[in-house]
């Protein structure tokens, strides 16, 4: 399978979860705790991709959410493009088809794209953003590995 | 080959350059249409063009839970009817009281002169999406600037207060439910005895908290808030709303006055309409 039809089947699926996620997120949440599974979907198919398709998977995904919000669309955009394009770069010398790697990207990618975004629109009531944000990275690692196995048959899935 | 890696390099640096002057513009583009008061075009389209895929999701899991359903709450459904029924029986004698005071007060507003209370007309709404981002307390609904619907509408729902429309795309608009933590609403005391004035905010925890109450403001534990209809942004939401139930009152430690926090009467958690007033 070329690299243009996995990039494509990949954003596909990462587009379906976003879909899935815009649905019924509400539905997943634990003693007030929501899980990102758009976001989640996004570092982890990045482990799939290069930087540079990392990057506008990033965008793309950080165009939706921001969309669904209508609020903020540029620091997600922004933030997004970042954590897609540094997932994407992370040195091939490290396993990345793993599922330990994919929950982990989702636990600290998670923690590090919300740091990014809380620079560039801060929240009030911080220290409850930051326990929030924990729970949310502790949960979206969880979430992690039904995604990544989700993801790995769209990539790699043969006829 | 040294040439080859650095050209890989910012073959790998330029795309990112490329989404972030995007993502940046089009974030430009969003904030001078929202200082405007109108609505981002490139959110509007990309709201509108993913919006009836989420929408069969939604139906589709809604359709599935309405078959199987009485599957998992057959058990329930006896107890929840008697209760209805009581609950119905009591809410009939409460609405022909309140119809006989509706009539008398609409009889002294004229004789004082004052305005007659027009009631709001509703547009019925499905949640199409509730927290597409879990970091802000807000959700999607199923009617847009086809529908009517205008920036800064009221939403509710029959148990109280849900929040307003900050954004409106033509087949869906974006609710910000009260508590978010940038959200407020000028309320007050139900009780006859107190009407202590001050405003409700949200907090991003389930519960809301109530400030700028004066010093020797009277509210119990128990005490009904609603809507006061005062207060410039907050002023928005018209009087009388059911906000929630105080759920608890502390001494401030500052000295400054007390904390009173409220439960917001509606479970944002279980709702799956709204109704915005018109």
């Amino acid at each position: 399978m070329s690299s243009g039809i996995r990039t494509g089947r990949l954003a596909l699926a990462v587009l379906f979860i976003f879909v899935l996620h815009a649905a019924f997120a509400g539905l997943l949440v634990i003693y007030r705790v929501h899980p990102n599974a758009a976001l989640t979907a996004l570092l982890i198919s990045c482990l799939f991709v290069d930087a540079a398709t990392g990057a506008w998977l990033g965008l793309m995904i950080g165009l939706l959410e921001g969309s669904w919000l209508a609020s903020y669309s540029g620091s997600f955009m922004v933030t997004r493009t970042i954590a897609g394009w540094a997932v994407g770069a992370l040195e091939y010398r490290i396993f990345r088809d793993n599922p330990l790697v994919a929950m982990g990207v989702a636990v600290v990618g998670t923690l590090l794209v919300e740091c990014c975004f809380f620079l560039f629109a801060p929240q009030p009531h911080i220290l409850r953003w930051f326990f929030r944000t924990i729970w949310q990275s502790v949960y979206n690692g969880l979430l992690g590995l039904p995604i990544y196995y989700f993801l790995r048959r769209a990539a790699f899935a043969r006829r | 080959m040294l040439r080859n890696e650095r050209n890989n390099r910012r073959g790998q640096l330029l795309p990112v350059l490329v989404c972030i002057i995007i993502g940046v513009s089009l974030g430009i583009l969003h904030n001078r249409a929202t200082q405007r008061g109108k609505s981002d075009p490139v959110v509007s389209v990309i709201r509108t063009v993913t919006r009836p895929f989420v929408g069969a999701a939604v139906g589709t899991e809604r359709w599935f839970s309405r078959q199987v359903g009485w599957l998992f709450h057959g058990r329930t459904l006896a107890r929840d009817n008697r209760l209805l029924i009581q609950q119905n029986q009591s809410l009939r004698e409460e609405v022909a009281r309140l119809q006989e005071a509706d009539i008398d007060a609409a009889r002294l507003r004229k004789q004082l002169g004052f305005q007659a209370l027009t009631p709001h007309g509703k547009i019925a709404a499905d949640i199409i999406s509730m927290h597409p981002n879990p970091n802000f307390e807000t959700m999607v609904i199923s009617r847009g600037s086809r529908d009517g619907i205008k920036q800064d509408s009221v939403v509710v729902s029959p148990l109280g207060l849900i929040g307003h429309i900050y954004d409106v795309a033509p087949t869906s608009s974006s609710v910000l439910l009260l508590t978010d933590s940038n959200s407020a609403v000028g309320a007050m005391v139900q009780r006859s005895q107190s009407r202590s004035t001050g405003v409700c905010k949200g907090n991003g925890s389930g519960v809301l908290s109530m400030a700028y109450l004066p010093r020797d403001a009277d509210v119990l534990v128990g005490d009904q808030i609603v809507s006061s209809g005062l207060g410039g942004k907050m002023g928005i939401y018209p009087k009388g709303l059911v906000i929630g139930v105080v759920s608890n009152v502390t001494a401030d430690p500052s000295g400054a006055g007390r904390r009173v926090y409220v439960r917001p009467s509606v479970d944002f958690d279980r709702l799956e309409e709204v109704y915005i007033l018109q």
